[in-house]
């Protein structure tokens, strides 16, 4: 039998390389292709917000609420968004997802000592506020949506001249 | 929602992106036959590189007519659109006809390119691939984080505000993330929900799926150019597509930039790959100086196209847009036969002074209204970026290990440890040589930052893998491919 030249070992080997990149490549596409469909046919409703994606339920389900908040919102407002995300971190994201949803406003993160001043709404998300600045303006099952309203000044004490009678308020 | 509005709703969609492709394709096509209006006439490639490189250009042309738009303050909306498009395409057309008709001797009749490399299994392996990626997209399944985050959400504000709202991308307050990058992808997005009407994120996805489509196209066009066919031709192709599938599938890649980087940089590989000049460095002479004057100008524009995309998608597209350039440069010192000395020089310069409008001008023009928008709204985020500090080396290579073994990748990034056997082939290393400094410069931004690297590393180098991995393939099949009669030896 003779000997196969170099040379076609060398061809040989070439093809063999070829044909084994091209079948990891069809059989890691075919695993991902698996994986795939399976998370289309169940889209993944747990993790974090930083692993949401378009499809997720529960980003869907955001949108859906924002989408009701927006049309009660005149366009192009200052929109404080605020949740009852527990996770350190993930209310970040969900300010990026709500700013997402809303593209008519300029959307910033609630925090606390935010300065009211700075915004015009506050949409609450999964989660309920109380502030006297706040008036609630429009209310979903998933939150609210509060106007930013000028605080209420709050009157002077009443002060009894000197030498005259205290005034009903005033005796002990 | 009734099936048959789900469907005319689809369809719908569907038409949005195809019909600013075919805008764009239109565009492209018509500055491609300006290009070759006197001079042989014909891109003498396979037709589906031509197509490609028509898209490609006209994606880039598109993006200039919105950006003129804005510029002159007329809002994005579909009539206008369509004004301007027809005004730059009928301008294009014009210059192309008046082109032709001063040829003079020289102008031959436009032809079309040769049907080089007959479909096979590789091209139907190709199609199943960009198949799923399309499947992915249309479920939106596969959405990027960042198509939330930046991409999508400029897209949306853009379309609201009829053109590119600086002041909201400027704002301070708003958590909107990278705020400095370029603003093609955005641009795109926002013209096609003009054309739908409103924001249908699966037209936006779709965008994702026609760049790597585009990227197989000129994968396989780099292969033919190198000389490959056949078993090499069809296993090449089915390799690219595949892995740039698995990956824009496993990773979650659809409605981001890096999908275009990973195309312009393998859009300009045909442009470095064996260009030879016309007494052929490695052997006799094999074409006439007219033919390879011909062919140097094509992938001149070709290049500085793909240049242009890549600095008009994400900031990293920037050094990689100059690396395309200086490589395109160096492979192609022109040849200034029978001159010698001070003419020589002279010659040299002259012909590089010829070739620089089709090389540079469309970087330049997508660059310098990016900066001013940039600069005029302090756009650009404090990147307090410290020197380089090798401390961070351990960290960075011990991050990035993690990331070649990262599952979605199926050990193929390991390939790129190869670069070196690239870069010793006298026909592939200017292709080779751009992947590794521009893998290089990931590297320095990765020692040079301020922050934690590890998950720095961990966050990006994934995607910036796919920038280089599909041009790293295409070179790889290139280098073991057994040399066709019409191409030079490895």
């Amino acid at each position: 039998m003779p000997i196969p030249s170099p040379t076609r070992h060398v061809r040989t080997l070439r093809r063999a390389a070829l044909a084994i990149l091209v079948a990891w490549a069809g059989w890691s596409l075919a695993v991902e292709t698996v994986r795939l469909s399976r998370e289309v046919r169940r889209p993944p409703n747990s993790g974090t917000v930083a692993e949401w994606r378009l499809s997720t339920p529960r980003s869907e389900s955001l949108g859906r609420f924002l989408a009701a908040m927006d049309a009660a919102l005149p366009p192009d407002r200052a929109v404080a968004f605020a949740s009852g995300e527990t996770i350190p971190g993930q209310d970040f994201f969900l300010s990026l997802w709500a700013g997402y949803f809303l593209p008519r406003h300029r959307v910033v993160r609630y925090q606390p000592g935010l300065d009211l001043d700075r915004v015009d709404y506050v949409v609450v998300y999964n989660d309920e506020m109380e502030d006297p600045r706040l008036r609630e303006v429009a209310r979903h099952f998933s939150g609210s949506l509060y106007e930013v309203v000028e605080p209420v000044p709050t009157p002077p004490p009443a002060t009894t001249p000197p030498g005259a009678e205290p005034t009903r308020q005033e005796r002990p | 929602m009734s099936g048959t509005v789900a469907v005319i709703s689809g369809l719908s969609a569907i038409f949005s992106t195809l019909a600013l492709a075919a805008v764009a394709a239109g565009l492209g096509g018509a500055l491609l036959v300006l290009a070759a209006a006197r001079r042989n006439g014909r891109w003498a490639e396979d037709r589906s590189g031509t197509a490609a490189t028509a898209v490609l250009s006209g994606v880039v042309l598109l993006f200039l007519v919105l950006l003129a738009l804005d510029g002159l303050g007329i809002p994005w909306q579909r009539r206008t659109l369509a004004a301007a498009c027809g005004t730059a395409f009928a301008l294009l057309a014009g210059a192309a006809f008046l082109r032709w008709r001063t040829g003079g001797e020289g102008r031959v009749g436009l032809r079309l390119p040769d049907a080089v490399g007959t479909p096979g299994w590789g091209d139907l392996l190709a199609a199943v691939a960009l198949a799923v990626v399309a499947w992915g997209a249309w479920t939106r399944r596969i959405s990027i984080p960042d198509f939330i985050y930046h991409w999508g959400i400029k897209g949306k504000r853009f379309h609201w505000a009829g053109g590119i709202d600086a002041a909201y991308l400027g704002d301070p307050l708003l958590p909107v993330q990278h705020p400095d990058y370029p603003l093609l992808l955005p641009s795109l997005y926002g013209a096609t929900a003009q054309l739908r009407g409103f924001f249908d994120e699966r037209s936006m996805l779709l965008w994702s799926v026609l760049f790597l489509a585009l990227l197989v196209a000129f994968a396989r066009s780099a292969l033919l150019r190198g000389g490959v066919r056949g078993l090499w031709l069809q296993g090449g192709v089915a390799l690219v597509a595949m892995v740039v599938a698995m990956f824009a599938v496993g990773y979650d890649l659809a409605g981001g930039g890096d999908p275009l980087l990973a195309l312009a940089l393998v859009a300009a590989l045909p442009a470095l790959v064996g260009s030879t000049g016309p007494a052929g460095r490695d052997g006799p002479p094999r074409r006439r100086p007219e033919e390879w004057l011909a062919e140097l100008h094509r992938d001149d524009l070709r290049l500085g196209m793909a240049a242009a995309l890549a600095a008009g998608a994400k900031i990293e597209g920037v050094p990689l847009a100059g690396f395309l350039l200086l490589a395109r440069l160096l492979v192609t010192a022109p040849v200034a036969g029978g001159h010698r000395g001070a003419a020589r020089v002279w010659a040299v310069m002259g012909g590089l002074l010829r070739r620089m409008p089709r090389l540079v001008l469309p970087g330049v023009a997508v660059v310098v209204p990016w900066m001013v928008l940039a600069v005029r709204h302090d756009l650009f985020t404090a990147r307090t970026a410290g020197g380089l500090d090798l401390e961070h080396l351990p960290e960075v290579l011990e991050a990035s290990l993690a990331v070649l073994a990262l599952p979605e990748w199926h050990a193929f990034p390991w390939l790129l440890l190869l670069l070196p056997w690239l870069l010793l082939s006298r026909r592939l290393w200017a292709g080779a040589a751009v992947v590794a400094a521009q893998a290089g410069f990931y590297l320095y931004v990765y020692l040079s930052t301020p922050v934690e690297p590890t998950f720095y590393v961990l966050s990006s180098l994934p995607r910036l893998v796919f920038h280089l991995l599909p041009a790293v393939l295409v070179l790889l099949v290139l280098r073991l491919a057994p040399p066709s009669p019409e191409s030079p030896a490895p």
